[in-house]
């Protein structure tokens, strides 16, 4: 059979069962258990950290399980102490629950503000039940923009991004990620890439179970490799997956160690060793 | 290169219905896109017998492997087909769907019971599972509404000799997987989408390797993303030989057409 296989030294290495050739800056991860399943790798800080080493993993953002799921104020303290722990491989986004009164909320936040290891703030829209632009929101975006803080939001839907593409062109200065652009609704996808494409601070992450052939071209071709970042949801999902997709996708190499880690730690520039 | 040699358990020929904007579309794209991530081998479907009609899509699924351009790819190629019971005749005979297979060189059965509506059930699909357990045809599934984890273990339970693979596997499986792997030697899952963090390492520490068929699901989902988690995994190289491909070629070469 006549070799096809492409010459990207990020292909070759997985072939050769090697770690990627670059250092990798995961924008999407979390901590610890969750309710939905069983984590067979474990998700505490120290087995992450271990499994980090051997796959070149340099850092991950990380909202701890517990914010999204059932106590804002422990999952924070518990995400800001793995990140002293660990100092360079955890950052934190702080959970911001709009179900509750935004005083409670940013309470929180002011706790853990000094903690140099804090980079932004975690919505999520479906545990929450609430889409990115509802007004419950506006006060962790105003906290945001007056910190220079990042906001991830999980954004599952074509509400979603039509949430996000609100709220971004009303927060210009806040760099917004969605992660799991949109989801598996192929037409939220799209609308996600539009948002990434037409606004400066909208960022699209590669985070998804169901990882579809194309997308990362698509994403590249349509919004600049510099608008799309590695995220994998550690430990919630292996990263593995995705680090082959990206590995293996038809986009040139420079692109890939953009996308694997350099967009990342340009995004976070001041607040990253 | 190291000598993984991947085969792919799930790959299907043709064009899906709805597919990812700017995806380049095609049979023989597919197979070059399975080659440029180090695939050389596949078991495959037509989509035309899934979303579409299971006795023409198996048809033109022999009519597609024959094709020049799809044989000028150069990969290794093995026929599976989806069936549906027998009650409706669309299938003829259970002798004369294991010439049919035969003389096809079918080396895998789908079943899909939400796609082509029927039971997943005994009562309804038991002389499928009959037949596919006294041929040893390893017989492909995935979990659904309508066939779930209770299904499984019944059929299971009923079958222990069928060669049984579960396909769209994810994150949220092993608190039942786990238990079915327990009490069924003959159940194994895809590799490609199972991505419960360290899933692969675990699944090798308990049962060892011969539960993970490596699959993909191309062209919809990256071979790519299926390869990086093989390639990764912690588990050593003769493990990860047989889940890259020595897993698929044992029950692909275990098939007796004839008991």
């Amino acid at each position: 059979m006549r070799d096809q296989r492409t010459e990207s030294r990020f292909a070759t290495s997985l072939l050769d069962s090697k770690a990627l050739p670059t250092e990798i800056w995961d924008c999407h991860g979390h901590l610890d258990a969750v309710r939905y399943h069983y984590i067979p790798a474990g998700g505490d800080a120290g087995s992450m950290v271990a499994f980090m080493d051997r796959l070149g993993v340099r850092a991950v953002c990380i909202s701890h399980h517990m914010v999204v799921t059932a106590d804002l104020q422990e999952g924070n303290r518990l995400a800001c102490e793995a990140a002293t722990r660990y100092p360079g491989r955890y950052y934190v986004y702080l959970g911001y629950n709009p179900n509750y009164p935004a005083e409670y909320s940013l309470a929180d936040l002011e706790r853990h503000a000094r903690n140099p290891a804090v980079v932004g703030i975690k919505f999520h829209t479906s545990t929450h039940v609430a889409n990115p632009d509802d007004p419950r929101y506006r006060p962790a975006f105003e906290y945001a923009r007056d910190k220079g803080l990042v906001i991830l939001s999980h954004t599952w839907g074509t509400r979603d991004i039509s949430g996000v593409a609100k709220m971004v062109r009303e927060f210009p200065t806040v760099p917004f990620i969605m992660g799991h652009s949109g989801g598996y609704e192929f037409a939220a996808v799209y609308d996600a890439l539009r948002v990434a494409r037409e606004n400066e601070n909208a960022y699209l992450d590669l985070c998804l179970s169901g990882m579809f052939d194309g997308q990362i071209e698509l994403f590249v071709k349509e919004a600049g490799a510099r608008k799309v970042l590695f995220g994998s949801d550690i430990p919630f999902m292996d990263p593995r997956g995705n680090l082959g997709r990206v590995a293996f996708a038809r986009i040139p190499d420079p692109d890939k160690e953009r996308i694997l880690g350099a967009n990342l730690k340009d995004l976070l520039r001041n607040r990253v060793r | 290169m190291a000598g993984i040699r991947y085969i792919d358990a799930n790959v299907t020929l043709g064009v899906e219905n709805v597919v990812f904007q700017g995806r380049a579309l095609g049979s023989r794209n597919t197979l070059d896109r399975l080659a440029e991530c180090g695939i050389a081998e596949a078991l495959v479907a037509h989509n035309a017998a899934v979303e579409g009609d299971p006795v023409s899509g198996n048809g033109l699924l022999s009519r597609t492997l024959g094709e020049r351009d799809i044989v000028a790819a150069g990969l290794t190629l093995h026929a599976a087909w989806a069936l549906v019971p027998f009650a409706t005749g669309e299938m003829g005979s259970v002798e004369e769907l294991r010439a049919r297979l035969e003389a096809s060189s079918v080396r895998a059965v789908l079943l899909y019971p939400e796609m082509h509506s029927y039971s997943g059930a005994e009562w309804c699909s038991g002389e499928v599972y009959e037949l596919c357990e006294a041929m040893r045809m390893p017989v492909f599934t995935r979990l659904s509404l309508d066939f779930g984890y209770d299904a499984l273990h019944t059929l299971l339970t009923n079958h222990p000799g069928l060669r049984l693979v579960l396909r769209n596997c994810d994150y949220r499986m092993p608190r039942n997987i786990y238990r079915l792997f327990d009490l069924f030697e003959n159940l194994a899952v895809e590799s490609g989408r199972y991505s419960a963090f360290g899933g692969i390492e675990d699944v090798v520490r308990r049962w060892g390797p011969g539960r993970l068929v490596f699959g993909s699901g191309s062209p919809g989902f990256s071979a790519g993303a299926a390869v990086g988690m093989v390639a990764l995994a912690d588990v050593g190289e003769e493990a990860r030989k047989r889940i890259a491909g020595g897993n698929l070629l044992s029950l692909m070469e275990g098939i007796r057409y004839h008991a």
